[in-house]
């Protein structure tokens, strides 16, 4: 099966990238999804340099970006990200354990496409990816571009680090 | 000689004086001139100085007087008051000539008379004028279109030790020394120009005197219009210079030492945010991560695998943790509150008890007997304002909840300086030994199985109206109901 609506999660905690991949699992949202551990890696694996330099080609559908990350964070990714035209058009959703509002109104001033406090109860949590996967994988259309004609390189090939099912 | 207040009556004694004077050397010299030749000869003489002394009545007196003794003494025919034609015609120019003399010495008297009377009035006014001149804190000087001094006042002294008058002619750049002129001379070429000019500037006079001035150059002209000379009135203003420098200095070393505070503050603030975000997203991180991991595990196991206590063990996890979040997320909204900018608007408390009442509803469904004064309008945050009335009526609901009906009564009064707001409960009250302990963060006097609750309202209460220059007190008694105050200042 080649999954088009691949989602890109930016996320540095080993705790946190399991309970949302075990969220996502319960909401049986079968979307191929890359994790990346920090915002360098984040903005190599969508600019397909460094390590995912031979990346099957195409864009996620939505990226889920935590704030706090290593080397670079979230914000920064956020505003380079919206500052290309080229990525402008990813969709964003901050994801974050942060509810300080200098974080929700910068996001926002940079262009997040959406803002997402985790909640600490896990069963708030698993619903509050399954409206994300749903809206952001599911139910929103993407821009044109995103829809992938052909892929030059086999799935096997591509050099993400981890992969939900 | 002319003594202005002499009497008309002492002009005419001093002119009878002079008729019998020279009548008197007219009899004497007789004998030798044989005076029927010339017969008024010497009382021309008294018909001058009359008038020259006494003016125009006392001319025509001894006019009149001298025809008369004339007549008798000396036209013929002697000793008698007639006349033939040849005297009566020397009479008639002798009366002519004597009047003429009155009219004239008389207008010259009056003429002299005002001259004097105008120079002692000049005098006076010129005396009146040197004493402004030297009574103003001002270097008054005129300087005439050549640039030579022509006047000074008494300050020329005191300034530069010397007397005014020296200078007088000379020019100013020999006066003033080569760089004070140079310093003043764009504004004298102005003045010489016919334009009034004002400056302040420093002047380093001869003899290292160098002053802060402060200097107006007020043009005179001619009746062709040209400018002839020009008034300078300088004043001295190096003390006020002086001040205002000191002045600047401390500004300067206060503002820097604001500037400085404000950094230390700033970093402190910055330091402080720092740690609430640390808080806020690493503290609640592991809180959710352990939620997470007993909900996985709990479906892992299924319900049935486990015993009661067990269930029960993950149950208290998760609930620790959820209370744990609580926690958190209450500390950091405290923490906002103390950050926050207060932004201050009239507020009508009737309204925003109103507002804060329909919003709450007490989960059994118990009656609330209100009774609710009309409450004046203050200045406040409304959002906070509103946070702290929805905490203290939250509390007398929460507070009353044992009673069959639940009675709140909220009004107000006020003294000088502020308004003191109150909410008055019949709920279970406090122990007043413990009032000292209501406000402070996470501080409870009932446990949480009895009333719900996390401890942070009141701290926030507190807070809120301490930011607002107000303070927060209770009185209660167990089991009688608790009343609870907070006052606002009064804005002036």
């Amino acid at each position: 099966m080649v999954e088009l609506k691949r989602i890109l999660l930016v996320e540095d905690s080993p705790n946190d990238i399991e309970l949302t991949l075990a969220a996502l699992e319960e909401n049986h949202l079968a979307n191929e999804v890359v994790v990346v551990r920090d915002g360098e890696e984040a903005l190599d694996y969508l600019y397909q340099r460094g390590v995912f330099r031979l990346r099957m080609v195409g864009t996620p559908v939505v990226v889920l970006l935590d704030l706090k990350l290593p080397k670079v964070d979230g914000l920064e990714v956020l505003a380079q990200l919206k500052s290309d035209p080229a990525m402008r058009v990813i969709p964003v959703v901050v994801l974050t354990s942060s509810r300080e509002e200098q974080d929700i109104v910068r996001s926002y001033n940079l262009g997040v496409n959406a803002y997402v406090v985790k909640p600490v109860n896990f069963q708030e949590f698993v619903n509050a990816i399954r409206e994300l996967g749903l809206f952001w994988a599911v139910i929103n259309q993407p821009p044109p571009s995103f829809l992938p004609s052909v892929h030059p390189n086999s799935p096997t090939n591509e050099s993400h680090e981890d992969c939900s099912q | 000689m002319i003594q202005v207040k002499r009497t008309q009556l002492t002009h005419y004694a001093i002119a009878l004086f002079n008729v019998g004077i020279a009548l008197l050397l007219m009899l004497l010299l007789n004998p030798l001139l044989s005076m029927r030749e010339s017969p008024f000869l010497l009382f021309f003489g008294a018909v001058m100085v009359s008038a020259w002394c006494g003016g125009f009545g006392p001319g025509i007196f001894v006019t009149l007087l001298s025809g008369l003794i004339s007549t008798y003494f000396f036209l013929p025919p002697v000793y008698s008051q007639a006349l033939n034609w040849a005297s009566s015609i020397r009479l008639g120019l002798f009366l002519l000539e004597g009047v003429l003399i009155s009219i004239l010495c008389g207008t010259l008297v009056t003429a002299k008379l005002r001259a004097d009377r105008s120079l002692s009035q000049l005098q006076q006014r010129e005396a009146e004028l040197h004493l402004v001149m030297n009574a103003v804190p001002v270097l008054i000087s005129y300087i005439d279109s050549e640039q030579r001094y022509r006047f000074n006042n008494q300050k020329y002294e005191q300034w530069f030790g010397h007397p005014a008058t020296g200078v007088y002619g000379k020019h100013m750049q020999e006066v003033l020394g080569q760089s004070a002129y140079e310093t003043v001379r764009p504004y004298v070429e102005q003045v010489l120009a016919g334009q009034q000019v004002t400056f302040e500037t420093q002047v380093s006079y001869r003899d290292a005197n160098t002053r802060y001035i402060s200097a107006t150059y007020v043009p005179q002209w001619d009746s062709q219009g040209n400018v002839k000379g020009f008034v300078t009135l300088v004043s001295d203003i190096s003390e006020r210079k002086q001040a205002e420098a000191a002045i600047q200095q401390l500004n300067e070393s206060l503002e820097f030492r604001v500037k400085e505070r404000t950094a230390q503050l700033e970093a402190a603030n910055k330091e402080l945010e720092t740690f609430s975000y640390s808080v806020s997203h690493d503290l609640r991180a592991p809180l959710r991560h352990i939620a997470g991991f007993v909900d996985l595990l709990q479906k892992r196991i299924g319900s049935t695998a486990l015993d009661a206590t067990s269930q029960r063990y993950l149950k208290t996890i998760v609930e620790t943790t959820k209370q744990a979040g609580m926690l958190i997320d209450e500390l950091l909204a405290f923490s906002r509150i103390g950050r926050s900018e207060l932004h201050h608007t009239a507020i009508h408390m009737n309204q925003l008890v109103r507002e804060s009442q329909s919003e709450v509803k007490p989960d059994d469904g118990r009656a609330i007997s209100w009774q609710i004064e009309d409450l004046p309008q203050v200045q406040a945050d409304p959002l906070l304002l509103r946070l702290v009335l929805r905490n203290l009526i939250d509390n007398a609901v929460k507070y009353s909840r044992t009673r069959p009906v639940t009675k709140i009564e909220i009004g107000s009064t006020s003294n000088e300086h502020e308004v003191i707001f109150y909410i008055r409960d019949n709920g279970v009250g406090f122990d007043m030994r413990y009032a000292h302990k209501l406000f402070g963060i996470f501080q409870r006097l009932h446990n949480v199985e009895q009333f719900e609750g996390t401890g942070i309202g009141l701290a926030n209460v507190k807070r809120i109206v301490a930011r607002h220059g107000g303070r927060t007190w209770a009185e209660g008694v167990v089991e009688g109901g608790a009343t609870f105050y907070f006052s606002l200042p009064k804005m002036i």
